[in-house]
């Protein structure tokens, strides 16, 4: 084999983080920066290897690499000196190395076999790295449950590779989306194994009610926090975009992804509002924001879910990593906001700025691009309700318009600079209906609503039952905790040093 | 042999007594932005040590000392020697002999449990592996429902206002389907529905049911509350505000342990066979009742009482070294916290300067305030959490104008970063929000990875264009310039310049942060109550009226707020405007601060891994304080262990480690002991609140420390921690603030309190101070008299330990 081909294989991202595993005794710093100049190569490698194959070519893959292999850096270069003192500093940085390098594998994967292996070890890495504390309960708990739900996903990944493999011959990616280009997807075969593979994604990516251990994982330091929520829990949307061929020829998985989606966004987003602690607070988002990427993935529009991927781990990253800042936050910020209390008048602003904002993303929309698709409709209506809080204005405030249009101008500008740059990376999908798109606003309309209601202190007669539900996560989680702790019991370390002492001497009595 | 089983637990007829009984005994603690450190077993101090020692043992399963394997490390290095062993054996009443004591020492170690309560008997018949067990769920259901009744800020969606927390718990868990599902179990979910509505119906009704006799009410009640003792310490600060407040008193620990107890009647199953749970428990309860502490842990605490003798006998010798001779006519004068920081700073500026010296005080300075910043909304009290401020102090340009501008434009500001992260979180705005801004990030990131930066303290650095002024009467502020110069012995013999140094910590991502800055402030910076005392001083008005009560301040001299920046030792000078410093000795004063501060951070850097000199010392602090990963910025106060209240004359350059408060005292212008008492009831509380809430998060981590910095959690924007997902409200301090990974950083210590005056007169000024008498009676802290003779015990069947003093000098 020609030096070039292995060099420019998909194997080196894959293989050269995790060789920080051959560090092994010794001082902890040295198997630190060993995986941080590991890491660094590896992305020195990736941009090598673009170089090669052509700026022309595709950017995508290795614009997914280096996001992820800049938020393991990120990773190792806090939890060095977070970890500071803590044990197995060692096995840390060894699993790290592994889930940055069976990540790359995930993207990099040529074939849909290699794919589901890669993804395989990211989640029994990061299964490990979620017990780095192994004589916490809680932290076991969550554990198992993301295991039994990721093997249940992979399992339904490796029916759907199956069944593809029979349809299409191959399990190559780009000739099972070239065929799917070509032919569509007549057959019952692949529909069934394209929807498989959906939902393996879905059952991989925490949505309801599956989604329990994505808001319990608070039990590993936060940086492992930070890595899953912003590098693992959103390769199902990478996998999606790579199969984006595949998702347009299937009718099927693009509903049943719009509707996981809409479901997990709109209960996540709700219950995110009464979280009590910070990190849990963001955990829920996450969770609502992988069913926005999930139902950006059903309706094709592939480069928001690129831009979101990218958006929301960078994102993410830093809020886990800072949140640490919240008591300083809360010092600066407490008590500055005081919103006016008349509920009508309030009411009335919210409607009005979210008809306005839609308004101008609209127009915005038709001045800037030409041709139309179906599913822009879906983009307006996000960046439209996203942005209406800026325009939020009463009659009697006209004056704070400058104010107003400080706020809404750059958010809008920086959003259709990111449009124009990924619209050159990759290309939407078509040919959804209209009703999917219908379905699609319906979680983004309900949050707005519920969003103005709670923060203009409207208390209706249904909300207090509303908040109680979502309070208790609308009780999705515990019937499916009871389950996996009964079907597979978690294998627990150790025990809890406040347990009461229920001794031999007390069994013996009650004998 | 001392008899173990008999507790000196009053018989309650009155259930409702029982349950204020229970409810007095959790020390309150202040949320994390106005953290402050808490003695948890202040609400206790009218027992003896060990009498709560095993009250801890018995209702929390809590220990007072180390495991026996810390003290054989301190036993094999000789840092307890035999005869400190054998003076704490004697202490005991000769329980333990030598040779037990030594065994013990490799003896394995017991766990500690506390009484058992029905959800725990219930847990043994479950499945760990298959179920969720109930201790866990009930801890988790009622931390869950306080956080969302008591947080402000971090929800967006909150409870409507109910008042009464039991009731909201009610309400809550009646229509909890979650935890039905959870646990398997739906009977009790309908009986929730039929509990009393109020609190102290149920205790009572609780009491009949599970036919508990009088003398048991009570130590129920207790060991149910311990269960959710961080909530009861937050529910404790706010019954403690209340109070300061003068408000009405809230019920919120009542209504928190009647929340518990609930949880016990709830899993009542009405049956009553001998095979029941009910009465497998009531089992348990009497056996645990009566079985005895292990000898282990008692001999623990006999180790621990070795250990302080230890401690004590070194702290003697090194003060019985030849002191620094005082200086000449001094040039600088510097006024600092009482802070164990302190200590090493001030060592350095006295070596360095003959001309310069320096005095300690507590570092609120005596002025009783709350301080308001140019754009908040509201004043943060900046004095010890035992008293309410009297006064505000608020930023001033010296114009009404210019203040409102100044006012609105910093308001301006908040409001616009407040909009932002308030738009940020908005569930509908999120998602394409994050789209949006997130790729903003990669700039955040990269920077704080490359350099560790994250966003400065904020607050430090004062607006060099506003003063500071204090919104008191004039006679009160002349009240407080002049006891502050009397009880420094400022009063005469003042120098050119006398800086008067708060100090604050500068960490960055830190949600502990508070708990490293000065703990007479508030938890706060020192910085504006400096700045205050010495506007007052400075203050034409002020002195006029000093000089009528007989204090003459030199026309030329001049007092300059100074602020110690801990993390990284520097000391930064903030003159303000219109203050005529002579600029040689501001020079004189900023060059030496420059060389002491190198010379005590060079010390302290030793404290921490890795070699240092001098250029990396300051490096590596500046790295610490700005790190966005640091868990351990500094050690703060980690290992206090004395107070030393005299004359700087009689430490003057002696090494005390950064180990001993210092407090200024002398017996000589105090002639009616009235300062003393002062010192006692306040300085000396202060101090024993540090000591105890270090030595309470060694030696009982899992009560009142609050666990692993690395999976902290906030809680309700400020109100505390959890670790990890939930569990109960984590208290107390970090584990990475008192231990470095391979070894404590902390030496758990009862306070040595030196002071130089007679017995007497010590005995006599406790007598006028009730709290600082229970802590000296019930050996909470040590209290010894220092004479040319030695150091004499203060506390009813003394003895002296004599230590020859080696040649004082003048």
């Amino acid at each position: 084999m020609p030096l070039s081909s292995i060099l420019l294989s998909p194997l080196v991202p894959a293989c050269l983080p995790a060789a920080a595993l051959l560090v092994r005794r010794g001082d902890p710093a040295r198997c630190w920066s060993t995986a941080d100049w590991l890491v660094r190569g590896t992305a020195l490698a990736v941009l090598l290897q673009w170089l090669c194959r052509g700026v022309s070519a595709p950017p995508l893959q290795p614009l997914m690499l280096l996001l992820v292999l800049f938020l393991a850096w990120v990773i190792v270069r806090f939890s060095q000196v977070y970890l500071q003192g803590e044990t197995s500093q060692h096995g840390y940085v060894h699993l790290v190395a592994t889930t940055a390098s069976a990540a790359c594998a995930v993207i990099a994967a040529p074939r849909l076999d290699i794919l589901l292996g890669a993804w395989v070890v990211v989640s029994l890495a990061m299964n490990s790295l979620l017990q780095h504390y192994p004589e916490r309960r809680p932290a076991q708990l969550a554990a198992h449950k993301k295991f039994l739900v990721s093997r249940l996903g992979e399992l339904s990944f490796a029916l759907g590779c199956l069944v593809l493999d029979r349809c299409a011959g191959t399990l190559s990616i780009a000739e099972i989306n070239r065929l799917a280009l070509l032919h569509g997807m007549q057959s019952r075969a692949w529909q069934a194994g394209v929807l498989l593979l959906v939902i393996g994604v879905l059952l991989k990516t925490a949505q309801v009610p599956l989604h329990g251990w994505l808001m319990q994982v608070m039990e590993a330091p936060t940086p492992v926090s930070a890595l899953l929520h912003a590098g693992v829990v959103n390769l199902g949307g990478i996998v999606l975009v790579r199969l984006s061929p595949l998702l347009d020829a299937s009718p099927a998985a693009q509903v049943l992804l719009v509707a996981c989606g809409c479901t997990t966004m709109l209960l996540a987003g709700v219950v995110s509002t009464t979280r009590v602690s910070i990190k849990v607070r963001l955990a829920w988002l996450t969770c609502a924001q992988m069913g926005f990427l999930m139902a950006e993935c059903g309706l094709g529009l592939y480069q928001l879910a690129v831009l979101h991927l990218i958006g929301h781990s960078l994102y993410k990253a830093h809020a886990f990593l800072t949140s640490g800042s919240a008591v300083q936050v809360f010092r600066r910020e407490h008590g500055v906001l005081q919103r006016p209390l008349r509920p009508v008048k309030a009411l009335a602003a919210d409607a009005a700025a979210g008809i306005l904002s839609v308004a101008c993303v609209y127009a915005t929309y038709r001045a800037l691009l030409h041709g139309w698709h179906t599913v822009e409709t879906a983009a307006i209506l996000t960046v439209g309700i996203a942005l209406a809080p800026a325009l939020r204005l009463l009659p009697s405030s006209a004056r704070r318009l400058p104010l107003a249009l400080t706020r809404f101008v750059p958010l809008l500008a920086l959003y259709f600079g990111w449009h124009f740059l990924l619209n050159r990376v990759l290309h939407d999908g078509s040919g959804r209906p209209a009703w999917l798109v219908a379905l699609f606003s319906v979680p983004l309309l309900s949050l707005y609503v519920l969003q103005s209601l709670i923060s203009n202190r409207v208390a209706l007669p249904w909300m207090n039952t509303v908040r109680r539900w979502a309070f208790h996560g609308f009780y999705l989680d515990e019937s499916v905790s009871r389950l996996a702790l009964a079907v597979w019991p978690a294998r627990y370390h150790g025990h809890d040093a406040q347990q009461p002492a229920l001794t031999a001497a007390y069994v013996k009595e009650l004998a | 042999m001392i008899s173990l089983t008999c507790m000196d637990v009053a018989t309650f007829s009155d259930t409702t007594e029982a349950a204020r009984e229970a409810c007095a005994r959790i020390a309150p603690a202040w949320p994390l932005d106005r953290s402050i450190a808490v003695n948890p077993y202040w609400k206790l101090r009218t027992r003896s040590f060990a009498q709560v020692a095993q009250e801890m043992h018995r209702f929390a399963g809590s220990r007072m000392a180390m495991p026996l394997s810390f003290y054989k490390t301190l036993w094999a290095s000789g840092a307890i020697a035999r005869a400190d062993l054998q003076s704490a054996m004697r202490e005991s009443g000769n329980v333990f002999s030598m040779p037990d004591l030594l065994a013990s020492l490799n003896a394995a170690e017991t766990g500690c449990s506390p009484l058992p309560l029905l959800s725990d008997a219930l847990d043994l018949g479950r499945d760990p592996e298959h179920q969720v067990l109930w201790r866990e769920h009930i801890t988790t259901q009622i931390s869950q429902c306080c956080a969302s009744f008591f947080d402000e800020v971090q929800a967006d969606w909150r409870p409507d206002g109910e008042a009464s927390l039991y009731r909201y718990w009610r309400a809550t868990v009646s229509e909890d389907r979650g935890a039905s599902l959870l646990m398997g179990d739906e009977r009790w979910r309908r009986r929730a529905a039929l509990l009393p509505e109020n609190p102290d119906a149920l205790l009572e009704e609780a009491v009949k049911q599970f036919a508990l006799s009088p003398d048991q009410v009570l130590p129920w009640f207790v060991t149910a509350l311990y269960r959710v003792s961080g909530w009861a310490a937050w529910c404790a600060y706010l019954e403690w505000q209340a109070r300061l407040a003068a408000e009405e008193k809230p019920c919120f620990q009542r209504d928190l342990l009647a929340i518990r107890v609930a949880w016990e009647v709830l899993l009542v199953d009405g049956d009553t066979s001998l095979r029941s749970s009910l009465s497998t428990w009531q089992l348990q309860w009497h056996s645990a009742m009566n079985t005895p502490r292990s000898p282990e842990v008692r001999m623990a605490e006999v180790w621990q009482r070795a250990q302080e003798l230890a401690y004590a006998r070194q702290l003697f010798e090194a003060l019985s070294g030849p002191p620094l001779p005082k200086g000449t006519t001094p040039r600088l004068q510097a006024v600092f916290c009482i802070d164990v920081r302190s200590e090493v700073l001030r060592r350095h500026l006295e070596r360095r300067s003959p001309e310069c010296q320096t005095l300690g005080f507590a570092g609120f300075f005596g002025v009783p305030m709350a301080y308001r910043a140019a754009g908040a909304e509201t004043a943060v009290p900046h004095l010890p959490g035992l008293f309410a401020s009297a006064y505000t102090a608020k930023e001033s340009t010296g114009s009404e104008l210019g203040d409102a501008q100044h006012h609105a434009s910093a308001r301006q500001q908040a409001q616009q970063t407040a909009w932002r992260s308030w738009h940020m979180r908005q569930p509908a705005s999120s998602f394409n929000l994050v789209e949006t801004e997130g790729p903003l990030k990669l700039a955040t990131l990269l920077k704080c990875s490359l350099s560790g930066k994250w966003m400065a303290n904020d607050g430090a650095r004062p607006d060099a264009s506003a003063t500071l002024t204090l919104h008191a009467p004039l006679a009160e502020r002349i009240g407080i310039a002049g006891r502050f110069l009397r009880a420094t012995g400022l009063s005469s013999g003042m120098a050119p310049t006398v800086l008067v140094v708060g100090h604050g910590s500068e960490t960055t991502n830190n949600p502990m942060a508070a708990a490293l800055d000065c703990g007479a402030c508030g938890g706060q910076t020192g910085l504006p109550n400096a700045r205050v005392l010495c506007a007052l001083l400075n203050d034409g008005e002020v002195r006029e009226g000093l000089r009528k009560d007989g204090i003459n301040v030199p026309e030329a001299t001049v007092f300059v707020p100074a602020l110690h920046n801990t993390t990284v030792d520097r000391v930064t000078v903030h003159p303000g405007k219109g203050v005529a410093w002579n600029e040689q000795d501001a020079a004189y004063c900023v060059s030496l601060l420059e060389e002491a501060c190198a010379g005590a951070r060079e010390e302290r850097a030793a404290r921490f891994p890795g070699a240092v000199d001098r250029a990396s010392a300051l490096h590596k602090a500046r790295r610490r304080s700005s790190d966005w990963a640091e868990v351990r910025p500094e050690w703060g106060l980690a290992d206090n262990a004395s107070l030393i209240v005299g004359r700087r004359d009689h430490t003057r350059g002696l090494h005390l480690q950064g180990r001993s408060f210092l407090h200024e005292y002398d017996a000589a212008l105090d002639s009616d002991g009235s300062m003393l008492a002062q010192i006692l009831g306040g300085p000396m509380i202060v101090t024993n609140w540090i000591n105890m809430q270090y030595f309470a998060s060694c030696v009982d981590p899992h009560r009142f420390g609050s666990g692993n910095k690395t999976l902290h959690n906030v809680v309700g924007g400020h109100i505390g921690v959890f670790e990890g997902n939930g569990g109960d409200l984590r208290i107390g301090l970090a584990r990475q603030s008192v231990h470095d990974g391979t070894a404590w950083r902390h030496t758990p210590l009862r306070l040595i309190v030196v002071i130089y005056a007679e017995k007497q007169r010590i005995e006599s000024a406790l007598q006028t101070q009730p709290m600082a008498m229970d802590l000296v009676n019930g050996r909470w802290l040590h209290v010894y008299a220092a004479s040319n003779t030695g150091f004499e015990h203060v506390y009813p069947g003394t003895k002296l330990m004599a230590v020859t003093r080696k040649s004082p000098s003048a």
